[in-house]
């Protein structure tokens, strides 16, 4: 199966990419999709920057059941920042 | 007990009464038990209100009262705290609005001598109050009359002081739009609830201020100390480089993303051309960084719009809330157009997110064909359509045609169509809906419902469902789930308090949404200042924002009960979301709102209770509004 990722903000400019697709057995999680932008991609996420949020078809990891809950074919996952009020 | 203005620290002791009617003026003595019990900005607005706008006034007469606030920090070294505050019983929603400005004109007003200003009467002719430290002048306002806010305030500087500061109004408050805003020197704007048409009623033209003194510290060591203390926090949270860098833009494209961004008058459908509004390229646009008197976030931006029918733009960007209502709300991508259209807002003086709430209630009226051209003078009214956004945005600035009857706001353009024109009027108690749908943050759709100036944002804005803060559920920090219903009463109550003691400072939302200011560091930074005992406790300032709370759902209760009930719209209430990730919720006002009531300490009509009142020394509210 196949995801999309997106990169947002000033997570575009920190991986010099816009979006990509990362290429998964079935059944696999975002735990494996990290693995691999990290070895195919050389692109580090960093779970523990507290600006970031990592949404699931829209909703956030935590509540898309979080790193080991599997993904579905040509689900979108988007990489970006979070700021403020307003 | 009066303190002389000379022996008070962080307040300079003084409030200014204007008469319109009379043209005349008093300095009052700050009053020490004031200060105490409502510590300041927004608490003093609502303690002059609640004691002298009696119930029944209409908010366009000469009883009204409009009241500019500041606080004891502001005009200080103390970040992000010299925001002012407009107070007053609005024509939009016939209940009590705050609505807050920014830029420079909140520090001048203690650079004159003036915790707050209160604004009675009306002259019987146009005119502008010039304030020069303890001089006070009427001064005939007859050539201005009429004028944008920019002409205006360059006529008024040539008349009395090239560096004035002043609040004042445009063409749409000067026609009684019932949303239209108060703007400042800068162009910055306390928007909401139609504080524009107050002093339009007043012939008030602009408050002008310019001030030689400067507020004294009482401990300049310890003060100087906890202002390091922010400026620290400042520079160690990740928002501030977002708040620095984008200002709210950044938020469009994400928001967008997690179901908040309410396309097509909260109808949700997917809006094409959405990635327009991505960071990358909002900040294409980007030409210059500012900000308010006293904050080094300087968040705002000048966007320069160099192609396109609306080329040649250069003009403070427009926000989150306006990329919505003139955006997203409308279907509407273009951005050149939401930037000229934000232009002509702060020009006319209007609020924008009311007006664009306006111009999509007549767009879906017009779609389903309970309005129609002979009503629009032969303006087609057509979704996703910069042309008709922007002539719209013109007629109810001027009150022309149907922006007539857009000018009295959804509910009452609504109540006056007919024809079952209401289920489409986005509001709650009067007040357009901002850019966030309950569907798909619950507590912060409570907090539309529960706020006592109807649907507003800023009242409490909810950092833990919308930012993804940590909230401490029995000592444990846990991420909050927007969609989930429990437990949301609590969240609520916590921002809305926090939000209401910040304002007392007067701090700005921002940095407060974002942690980069807690009411731990406000009271260092508050009892430094003032050396006020009561202050030296963060707990004290919580137990002040509860009370402020109260006390304005009290001039709401007594005012009219029907106005003061929590609603919120039918299509909120049972249309599900028809899009990811929010697909298919509704909003369960009703679940929501009895956990709120109870946490609260309210009754299951959600009025306070007696013991409520009592603990939050209120007891003669309690009395006055007939509880038992």
């Amino acid at each position: 199966m196949r995801v999309h990722i997106k990169f947002v903000g000033k997570f575009h400019e920190e991986f010099r990419t816009e979006d990509l697709w990362i290429y998964l057995q079935d059944g696999a999680a975002m735990k494996e999709v990290l693995e691999k932008l990290e070895s195919e991609k050389s692109i580090k996420v960093n779970l523990k920057d507290s600006s970031m949020v990592i949404l699931v078809n829209g909703k956030r990891l935590e509540f898309a059941g979080g790193l080991n809950a599997a993904l579905k074919n040509l689900d979108e996952i988007v990489i970006m920042p979070i700021i403020g009020g307003g | 007990m009066n303190q002389k203005p000379d022996s008070w620290f962080g307040y300079m002791g003084q409030i200014l009464r204007i008469d319109l009617t009379t043209h005349k003026y008093t300095i009052e003595p700050l009053k020490k038990d004031l200060a105490e019990i409502f510590v300041g900005g927004r608490g003093f607005g609502i303690k002059v209100l609640f004691d002298e706008v009696p119930k029944g006034v209409d908010p366009l007469s000469p009883s009204n009262k409009l009241v500019f606030t500041v606080g004891p920090l502001t005009a200080t070294k103390a970040q992000s705290a010299s925001r002012w505050i407009a107070q007053f019983k609005s024509p939009l929603t016939n209940i009590y609005c705050r609505s807050v400005g920014g830029g420079g004109f909140g520090a001048e007003l203690k650079f004159a001598g003036y915790d707050a200003i209160i604004v009675e009467g009306r002259s019987e002719k146009p005119v502008y109050v010039w304030i020069n430290d303890d001089k006070v002048e009427f001064r005939d306002a007859t050539k201005v009359w009429g004028m944008m806010t920019l002409p205006a305030r360059d006529f008024i500087r040539e008349e009395t002081d090239e560096r004035s500061r002043m609040a004042l109004i445009g063409p749409a408050g000067e026609r009684l739009v019932k949303f239209s805003a108060i703007v400042s020197d800068d162009m910055r704007t306390a928007s909401r609830g139609g504080g524009g048409a107050v002093m339009g009623s007043k012939n008030l033209k602009a408050v002008v201020v310019r001030g030689s003194k400067r507020p004294r510290i009482y401990d300049e060591d310890a003060f100087d100390k906890a202002v390091k203390e922010q400026i620290k926090s400042y520079r160690e949270s990740p928002a501030f480089e977002g708040f620095h860098s984008l200002g709210t833009n950044g938020d469009v494209y994400v928001f967008y993303t997690m179901g908040n961004f309410p396309t097509y008058n909260f109808k949700q459908y997917p809006l094409e051309g959405v990635s327009r509004f991505s960071p990358e390229i909002l900040a294409s646009y980007m030409v210059k960084h500012d900000g308010c008197y006293g904050c080094m976030i300087r968040c705002w931006k000048t966007f320069k719009i160099s192609k396109g029918p609306y080329a040649g733009i250069a003009w403070q960007f427009p926000e989150y809330e306006t990329h919505w209502s003139y955006g997203g709300t409308l279907g509407n991508c273009n951005i050149e157009s939401i930037t000229y259209a934000n232009m002509l807002s702060d020009l006319y003086g209007l609020d924008t997110i009311s007006t664009g709430s306006a111009i999509a209630f007549a767009t879906e009226l017009y779609e389903k064909g309970i309005i129609n051209k002979s009503e629009t003078d032969g303006l087609e009214l057509r979704w996703s359509d910069p042309e008709v956004m922007v002539e719209l945005v013109r007629r109810i600035a001027l009150r022309i045609g149907i922006g007539n009857l857009l000018g009295e706001g959804v509910k009452r353009a609504a109540e006056i169509v007919g024809k079952g024109a209401e289920k489409y009027a986005m509001h709650a108690k009067g007040m357009e809906f901002p850019a966030y749908d309950p569907r798909s943050v619950k507590a912060h759709g409570l907090n539309f419902a529960t706020s006592p100036i109807g649907a507003s944002h800023c009242i409490g804005w909810n950092k833990f469902e919308i930012k993804g803060v940590p909230f401490e559920i029995k000592g444990v920090p846990r991420v909050v789930d927007p969609l989930a219903l429990e437990g949301k009463g609590e969240l609520t109550k916590y921002v809305q308090d926090e939000t209401a003691a910040a304002e007392t400072a007067t701090f700005c939302t921002f940095p407060l949404s974002s942690q980069m200011v807690t009411l731990d560091l406000y009271s260092k930074l508050l009892y430094s200042a003032t050396g006020i005992e009561k202050f030296k406790n963060p707990e004290y300032l919580w137990l002040v924002g509860e009370r402020i709370f109260n006390l304005e759902k009290a001039f709401n209760i007594r005012e009219d009960s029907n106005a003061n009930q929590d609603a919120i719209p039918d299509r909120i209430l049972k249309e599900p979301v028809p899009r990811e990730p929010s697909k298919g919720q509704v909003f369960e006002l009703d679940t929501l709102l009895q956990d709120y009531y109870m946490v609260r300490g309210w009754n299951k009509q959600g009025i306070p209770t007696k013991e409520k009142l009592e603990a939050l020394g209120l007891a003669d509210v309690a009395n006055q509004l007939g509880i038992a």
